[in-house]
């Protein structure tokens, strides 16, 4: 059995050949029509800007960059790197840089500079866009030339981000825009440890281009010179913190380490010489507990310790605070677990180690910042909080979408500064900015909680808390504004910046191997969930899907362990035209249901070359594809190209993945899909045959 | 080198290829029951000829270090968890069935409800060790300050809340704090009667009328501010802290708290007094279930179910619910001593009767769904926005079905 007509599939006849099939592969003698395109891929610029400007008009039209060039006006360090991140994005998108002229002599078409310079001044006055806020800022662009005015030399820099994201395949777009951020402090969280280097430097530069102004630094595993007993071989060397701090302020945004005490301190526990947690035994607060997690604060040694690890801190990250943790203090074993800790009581064990911690760093010059949880939950609160100093910055955290936050109104009620933190759940940042917005708190921050020694993961396996840093973004600068779409792609594009220049190649057309149709009126189609629960909103014929191009007419779902995709064929191979050639293969595809094993292998593609040798692309579930019905992207590996919903309102989506095969100049004979045959069955839905290799897999496996 | 050299000697004298360390895993356990696992380990060294090795985890770090040591090829040989955590696990492919590993002789010494908690698609993953139900405690010096009667307490859930409002209107302080965070308004439902699938378990079915009414009903509670937000985010331990700091009237409690009670604030014991659980439409109470499963990778799968066997046996289970005081063990022979009926003077010997009673109802609720973490995920976010003003119960419930029906 080598072809079928594509109706066939969806006869009663067809079902008994396709079951037939499952015991042997099926294939397609007659090669698939292929269309070649010159653009099967297109990268283009987003259309929103994140964050969302305060105001904003756009017009038609793009000022070339032609003969353009770019200037610093003024000597202020914010004003260089904005230049330096402006010429970056050109750099990556266009494969060029603006020359950079001198200050104050050479005319240049753009502009960056502050209010203090007077011709600046009265040309954002002119356009009615004079800025008046803190690190706030007057943008244009026009057919003349395009200028960035800030409030202040860090308006200017923040004015810059929004340049660059004004950056199409033909020049500049024209805008005008006055804008400012709706709090003062914006923070997001980030970690040291052994990967800190080639996640943050990606990273770091990332928050600046979101407009985040500070940065929380989880620093418990940094290897200080004062605690060379702990060092663990995850953590971070110091040299590095001090680097990523570097890093930080070069981007015009301000470190906080954040150093766990009281609570969450397991670090103080590791025994460099065992690898394990029993160190520091003498210090432990629950002195027969398994798993050591918090220190006592009545044994003096406490402080030998902690003290100079704080003081190491300052000297490091130069920061106007630190964190120190204590939240969910006795979360774990016992806390007070000694009798004469016990006697004293949590909330006094609480308030005398906060003071001793707030006093040290205030004879640093530095203030001291804590989490909520402990201090101002009602089963202590009347017997913490009257004994705290009020200039401590309280950080609150619900981790939850909520109408209202109403513990940041009581918190300032009591006379504390405020900053509301949230996580990565949907709407969680942008609900957690309009309750601050309406209390009028000091700040928002975003954390992060993928491990302390999980860097790695914010590329694949945990991606979804790296994508929440753009919907924080967003709402943390404009609380009003909806958040934006496509954060996935957004997120992926500060690791894989996408070029503007198009790649000719080959759209395939699957219809004469489609086993399962989209839609699914009968239950015979798609999963065979009935009308309700397909993918028949998904576009057909020759479509645009993210920055592919595809001709999608069905799916090539292979068998799998479920009922309902049993009697697929196990394997399915498609022949090409002779002669062909591709760099590149793209994939849109999912599969019919998920499997909770991480990373299994549910199936392959296979490439025969002419010469009759073979490559391989096996297919990991969550790394690869994934199921159509899950929509939180947590690894960069995939591209999460297609957004939608089924007929009754369930999101859904598609992801795309390339594949820059081992012989890109060897002739294509044909492509074999195999499935394992287990929970997650996979679904070819889209196959785009590129005349380019772009940065995909391989890089994306590293 | 010289002691590597001794060690395997000493292996050697133990008895041949058995002669490895065996360990097992418990769950938040340490230090409070140090004094029953220690002569435990005496006698599981002396059963199987070996170095038994005993290891305690908190609850947030087990599945996760267990994943880890089937990953690393050296996972611990029997491990304590509890039912949403063996589903979870067998469905990562992390468990081995027990099914091939015991025989049915052994199979046949628990009780076939507790085993049922531990089976999924006809393979089971867990052999049960300890059964613990809730009861309802009662401070007594807030409900003399709200008014109400202690010696009458509320015997429905419905009445609980009328106490709790009352509490909360004439004092202050919060009445009560509702067991509904993560997925446990499944067991809600259940515990009201509600059903969880239609009859042929192909469909989700909790977006009903009445299973609205019921998530309308705490939506309406917290926006009156009647339980604190602390209770979605951190569950039982919040309202446990609450409750030990003399600032909540009533909790929904484990009988096996009350001793530790007693020791964080025995103030607040000495005016606590407790009821059994409300019985529901449902006539079903949850009564969380913890057993040991034997993760993929063991050196030897047969030598660890046997451990986990010999864990959960008759004798075993029977000593270690006597020293709790307050659990229940789940073999046939060790649930029916007379000590688990007896009662008592303290609040502690109370809690145990009152529980007793509450037994006689008591299943492990947890509903077995395939790709459960994700489904119970997408469960516990919808209930939050509802409850949290982001989606209205209809919506949320509604929400929820769909993704569970595209899954199921």
């Amino acid at each position: 059995m080598k072809f079928f007509d594509p109706p066939s599939f969806y006869t009663p006849l067809a079902g008994v050949l396709t079951a037939l099939s499952s015991l042997t592969p099926l294939g397609f003698a007659q090669p698939l029509p292929l269309a070649p395109v010159p653009n099967a891929y297109q990268g283009s610029a987003p259309e929103q800007i994140i964050p969302p400007p305060q105001e904003a008009r756009f017009a038609v039209g793009t000022l070339t960059l032609e003969n353009l060039s770019v200037r610093a006006e003024g000597a202020q360090p914010e004003l260089t790197w904005a230049v330096r991140d402006l010429n970056r994005e050109v750099q990556t998108r266009l494969g060029r840089v603006l020359p950079v002229a001198n200050a104050g002599q050479t005319p240049a078409q753009v502009v960056i500079g502050t209010l203090e310079s007077p011709a600046l001044a009265e040309a954002a006055k002119t356009r009615g866009l004079t800025p008046d806020k803190p690190e706030g800022y007057a943008l244009w662009v026009e057919a003349g030339g395009a200028a960035v005015v800030g409030f202040d030399a860090l308006g200017a820099y923040r004015g810059s981000q929004t340049l660059r994201q004004l950056l199409t395949p033909t020049g500049f777009r024209f805008a005008w825009v006055r804008d400012y951020p709706a709090f003062p402090v914006r923070m997001a969280m980030i970690y040291l440890d052994k990967d800190s280097a080639r996640v943050n430097d990606v990273l770091v530069p990332m928050l600046a281009k979101l407009k985040f102004n500070q940065v929380l630094v989880m620093a418990d595993y940094v290897q200080w010179n004062s605690s060379r007993d702990l060092w663990h071989p995850g953590g971070a060397t110091r040299a590095e913190a001090q680097r990523v701090a570097q890093l930080i302020r070069e981007h015009g945004m301000e470190p906080v380490p954040l150093i766990e005490l009281l609570g969450h301190s397991q670090w103080l526990f590791y025994n460099a010489k065992s690898g394990k947690y029993d160190g520091n035994k003498d210090l432990w607060a629950d002195p027969e507990a398994q798993n050591p997690y918090a220190y006592d604060p009545l044994v003096p040694r406490v402080y030998e310790v902690v003290l100079p690890i704080l003081s190491e801190a300052v000297e490091v990250f130069k920061p106007k605070y630190v964190h120190i943790g204590h939240d969910e203090v006795a979360a774990n074993n016992r806390f007070p677990a000694k009798p004469e800790g016990i006697a004293a009581g949590l909330p006094k064990l609480f308030v005398d180690d906060t003071l001793r911690l707030y006093n040290h760093l205030k004879g640093l010059g530095v203030g001291t910042m804590i989490w909520h949880d402990v201090a101002f939950f009602e089963a202590y609160r009347d017997q913490i909080v009257p004994n705290l100093p009020k200039d401590l910055l309280v950080a609150y955290w619900n981790y939850s979408a909520a109408a209202d936050y109403p513990p940041l109104k009581t918190i300032q009620d009591l006379g504390f500064r405020v900053i509301g933190s949230s996580f990565f759940s949907p709407g969680n940042p942008q609900s957690m900015a309009q309750a601050a917005l309406r209390y009028g708190s000091l700040g928002v921050l975003q954390t992060r909680w993928s491990g302390y020694f999980g860097n790695a993961t914010l590329f694949d396996g945990q991606a979804e808390q790296a994508v929440a840093y753009w919907a924080a973004a967003s709402s943390f600068w404009n609380p009003t504004q909806p958040t934006p779409d496509n954060l996935n792609l957004r997120y992926r594009d500060a690791w894989r910046p996408q070029p503007f220049t198009p790649v000719p190649g080959k759209l395939v057309d699957l219809s004469a191997a489609v086993t399962r149709k989209l839609s699914d009126p009968d239950e015979t189609q798609w999963v065979q969930k009935g009308p309700t629960t397909d993918l028949s909103k998904l576009p057909t014929g020759l479509v645009q899907i993210g920055p592919y191009r595809f001709n999608i007419s069905g799916a090539v779902m292979l068998k799998g362990s479920r009922p309902a995709v049993s009697d697929l064929p196990q394997s399915v191979t498609l022949e090409f035209p002779p002669g062909l050639k591709a760099k590149a293969l793209v994939f849109l595809h999912t599969t019919g249901w998920a499997t909770t094993i991480k990373n299994e292998r549910v199936g392959s593609y296979t490439l025969t070359y002419a010469d009759g040798s073979k490559a391989t692309l096996p297919l990991e579930y969550g790394r690869h594809l994934t199921t159509w019905t899950d929509t939180q992207t947590r690894t960069l590996v995939y591209e999460p190209v297609w957004r939608g919903q089924t007929p009754d309102g369930l999101e859904v989506g598609l992801s795309a993945l390339v594949w820059n095969h081992p012989k890109p100049d060897a002739e294509i004979r044909s492509l074999t899909l195999e499935s394992t045959g287990g929970a997650a069955n996979p679904a070819l839905i889209g196959l785009t045959l590129l005349d380019q290799a772009l940065s995909g897999l391989q890089e994306a496996t590293r | 080198m010289k002691k590597q050299l001794l060690a395997i000697g000493a292996a050697l004298a133990l008895g041949g290829a058995f002669a490895q360390q065996l360990e097992f895993v418990t769950t938040s356990l340490a230090p409070t029951f140090n004094d029953f696992f220690g002569p435990l380990v005496e006698r599981a060294n002396k059963q199987f000829g070996v170095a038994v090795k005993w290891t305690d985890l908190p609850q947030n770090a087990i599945q996760q270090r267990i994943l880890a040591g089937v990953a690393a090829g050296n996972p611990p040989d029997a491990v304590q968890l509890n039912s949403t955590q063996i589903l979870e696990l067998a469905q990562q492919g992390a468990l081995l069935p027990l099914n091939d590993l015991l025989d049915a002789a052994t199979l046949k010494l628990y009780q076939p409800a507790a085993l049922e908690a531990f089976t999924y698609e006809g393979k089971l993953y867990g052999l049960p060790d300890y059964a613990s139900t809730r009861i309802v405690a009662f401070n007594t010096d807030i409900l003399k300050k709200a008014g109400l009667d202690p010696s009458n307490p509320p015997r429905t859930i419905p009445g609980i809340i009328e106490w709790a409002k009352t509490i909360k209107d004439k004092t202050g302080i919060y009445g009560f704090a509702p067991l509904i965070s993560n997925v446990d308004f499944l067991k809600a439902f259940q515990e009201a009667g509600l059903p969880i699938f239609d009859e042929k378990r192909k469909k989700a079915v909790f977006n009903s009328p009445a299973h609205v009414a019921l998530l309308q009903q705490y939506i309406d509670l917290r926006k009156k501010d009647y339980f604190p937000e602390d209770v979605m985010r951190r569950g039982f331990t919040a309202a446990y802290e609450l409750y030990t700091a003399g600032k909540l009237g009533i909790i929904i409690i484990g009988p096996q708290f009350m001793p530790r009670l007693e020791k964080d604030n025995n103030a607040v014991w000495k005016v606590t007094t407790v009821a059994p659980h409300p019985i529901g439409a449902g006539q079903v109470v949850q009564a969380s279930t913890f057993a040991y499963a034997v993760p993929k990778g063991v050196r030897d799968p047969k030598r660890a179910a046997q451990l986990a066997a010999w864990l959960t046996n008759d004798e075993n289970q029977l000593a270690f619910s006597k020293r709790t005081g307050t659990t229940f063990p789940t073999t046939v022979k060790a649930a029916s001593d007379p000590f688990f009926r007896a009662g008592g003077n303290t609040v502690n010997d109370q809690a145990r009767l009152m529980a007793s009673r509450t037994m006689r109802n008591g299943k492990d609720l947890t509903v077995p769904v395939p790709n459960a973490a994700e489904l119970n995920k997408a469960f516990k976010d919808n209930v939050e926005a509802a409850i949290f003003g982001q989606k209205t119960a209809k919506q949320a419930l509604d929400d929820i079905v769909k993704v569970w029906n595209a899954n199921l």
